[in-house]
């Protein structure tokens, strides 16, 4: 068994584990975040300052919109923001969710819809890597998302790829030779009210699980001490 | 080694019965979203003798420009 398939396999496992644990108290995903709600309003951010997780790494908040947006079957999503450092939250990618609680699609998103800094791709390979699910420290939600992302690590640094390429494809002069009037084209784009996704990738949870998980020995893995999970580093 | 001295378990094989379980499990319905900050409208009491508020006369009347709207989904 090779690192990445370690990694895949461990994620899993993991994932499945917070699967069952949500599904003994009838909660999934969103509802671990609408603990406590008596009205779900759209346009409104749940929780409103953000989720923490992954070691107050990353953070994130569900909503919903009053039109949809990215997807059909959705009924809202989260956003994901990970810590660029001087106080500054770059986003990192949408996951929609259906009207019962299920990861529809990753999606990417023009920089108008989130505003911040814009994510490269080093940057994201490296905060990618690092996301962690303390199951000591981290709520449910916290660990889940932390397992999506580590699930889907082999496949996000693409999608950010997918987005820099449709963004350029939507500048309007793609034959441009200046530098500078090239990055004008580009920022305008990223302003483009017209343009609110700009990759998305389909999410099988079924399939992905049964994949890494179906004829193999399952491998759990445990730390003394800290008792932090650490999945072994694929290798991309 | 203090904290990664990691120990390997070889369990049993997962089914693809206990994994469709557990995804089943977890389909739960969630509630729907109500529209209420385009709906909800500000009820004023008045008593009798205090002067009406200001329609188009003043700041407060005048649309606000939000950064929310502009960047609907920033944190």
């Amino acid at each position: 068994m090779n690192n990445s398939n370690e990694h895949a396999t461990y994620w899993s496992l993991n994932l499945l584990d917070l699967l069952q644990q949500m599904a003994e108290k009838n909660s999934n995903a969103v509802l671990e975040v609408l603990q406590g709600i008596d009205r779900l309003e759209s346009e409104r951010r749940y929780p409103d300052a953000g989720l923490l997780f992954a070691d107050n790494q990353w953070r994130a908040f569900y909503h919903c919109h009053k039109d949809n947006l990215v997807h059909p079957d959705e009924h809202g999503h989260f956003h994901l923001f990970t810590d660029i450092g001087d106080q500054q939250w770059a986003h990192v990618a949408g996951l929609s969710i259906d009207a019962n609680g299920q990861p529809l699609q990753w999606f990417m998103v023009n920089r108008w819809v989130t505003d911040g800094p814009w994510l490269g791709h080093e940057l994201f390979l490296d905060k990618l890597n690092a996301v962690t699910a303390d199951a000591s420290n981290e709520t449910l939600l916290g660990q889940w998302l932390a397992s999506m992302l580590q699930l889907y690590n082999g496949s996000l640094p693409a999608l950010l790829k997918d987005r820099d390429k449709a963004l350029a494809l939507k500048s309007k002069d793609k034959s441009l030779h200046d530098k500078g009037l090239k990055d004008k084209e580009q920022n305008e784009a990223m302003e483009d009210r017209d343009i609110y996704t700009l990759a998305t990738l389909e999410i099988n949870l079924q399939k992905m699980l049964e994949q890494n998980l179906l004829n193999k020995p399952v491998i759990t893995q445990q730390q003394n001490q800290s008792n932090k999970k650490v999945a072994p580093r694929s290798v991309e | 080694m203090k904290h990664t001295q990691a120990k390997l378990i070889f369990a049993g094989v997962i089914s693809a019965a206990a994994i469709a379980v557990a995804l089943d499990h977890n389909r739960q319905q969630l509630p729907i979203a109500e529209d209420l900050l385009a709906s909800q409208q500000a009820v004023i009491i008045i008593d009798e003798g205090e002067a009406m508020p200001a329609e188009n006369n003043d700041e407060c009347s005048k649309p606000v420009a939000s950064s929310r709207s502009a960047a609907p989904c920033s944190l």
